[in-house]
């Protein structure tokens, strides 16, 4: 294990602590949210999967 | 409907298309200037150990100095250090690819493809305007899920499980891009500094993770 990869994990860790409580915050947001339409969300990403499915065939 | 309030809504759609307008400019400039930062990286030959120095000190930044400089104008010098910085972390990266036969390929692929994504989702987002608020929680959930895999496996070394982060990290991305636009034509972000920083983020995520399937699907990765 070099000290590369412990100053990455480091770092990720540190991401994690700091996204905890906004990821907290935006779950109960996100349940009082009245407007679900995944659908609409479900099929732009569905497109972007395609499409880099076929960029990775094409390489 | 009242004077006022016809008023008032066209005063609401000014502003939202003044921080489209704002996020976009502030967009292709800090990108531009990214891919010149990563350029000289690639030049000089920056060593990993540098690149992560400089990825870490672009995090530190947007985590801690952007929040509370984002309402004045050293935002923008602080976007720039953000945008400058990870853009030259990418040296490393962009110097193993192209090491490689079809490197430089690879590598245009990757960007063109982060490009249309990323056009592609913000046009469905603007022309729908449709309320992606829901999947906040989803995203920032699966994000941080990603993050710990991610950690586990700087330790594991599982190759098939990079992957399959990297194809995951594609599509929290482009959520979050949808995400991100709904909420600035929606006007619930008015802050263009921070969008601008968060939609850069986004395409910087999926450029990087794109590259990577790209490279494995070329078998040189």
């Amino acid at each position: 294990m070099d000290w590369m990869s412990i100053l990455m994990a480091g770092a990720l860790i540190m991401l994690i602590i700091f996204l905890w409580p906004r990821a907290k915050m935006m779950l109960e947001m996100s349940a009082q949210e009245t407007e679900r339409d995944w659908k609409g969300a479900i099929i732009p990403i569905v497109a972007v999967i395609a499409f880099v499915v076929f960029l990775m065939m094409a390489v | 409907m009242s004077t006022y309030s016809v008023q008032s809504a066209n005063e609401a759609t000014l502003a939202t298309n003044k921080l489209i307008k704002n996020t976009y400019i502030l967009l292709s400039v800090t990108l531009i200037f990214s891919a010149i930062m990563a350029a000289v990286s690639v030049a000089i030959q920056l060593p990993p150990m540098m690149s992560l120095v400089c990825m870490i000190g672009g995090m530190v930044l947007a985590m801690f100095v952007l929040p509370r400089t984002a309402n004045s104008s050293t935002g923008l010098l602080v976007v720039f250090g953000i945008t400058g910085l990870l853009g030259f972390s990418l040296g490393p990266l962009l110097s193993y690819y192209l090491a490689m036969p079809n490197g430089s390929e690879l590598i245009a692929t990757a960007f063109g493809g982060t490009g249309a994504i990323f056009l592609g989702l913000s046009g469905y987002a603007l022309t729908t305007r449709k309320n992606f608020n829901f999947m906040g929680g989803f995203l920032f959930a699966g994000f941080l899920m990603v993050l710990v895999v991610m950690v586990a496996n700087i330790f594991l070394q599982i190759p098939a499980l990079s992957l399959a982060l990297s194809a995951v990290v594609i599509m929290l991305m482009a959520g979050f891009i949808l995400f991100d636009t709904s909420r600035m034509v929606r006007g619930e972000e008015t802050n263009y500094i921070m969008m601008t920083v968060s939609l850069y983020i986004n395409m910087f995520n999926i450029f990087v993770h794109l590259l990577h399937l790209l490279g494995f699907a070329s078998g040189d990765d």
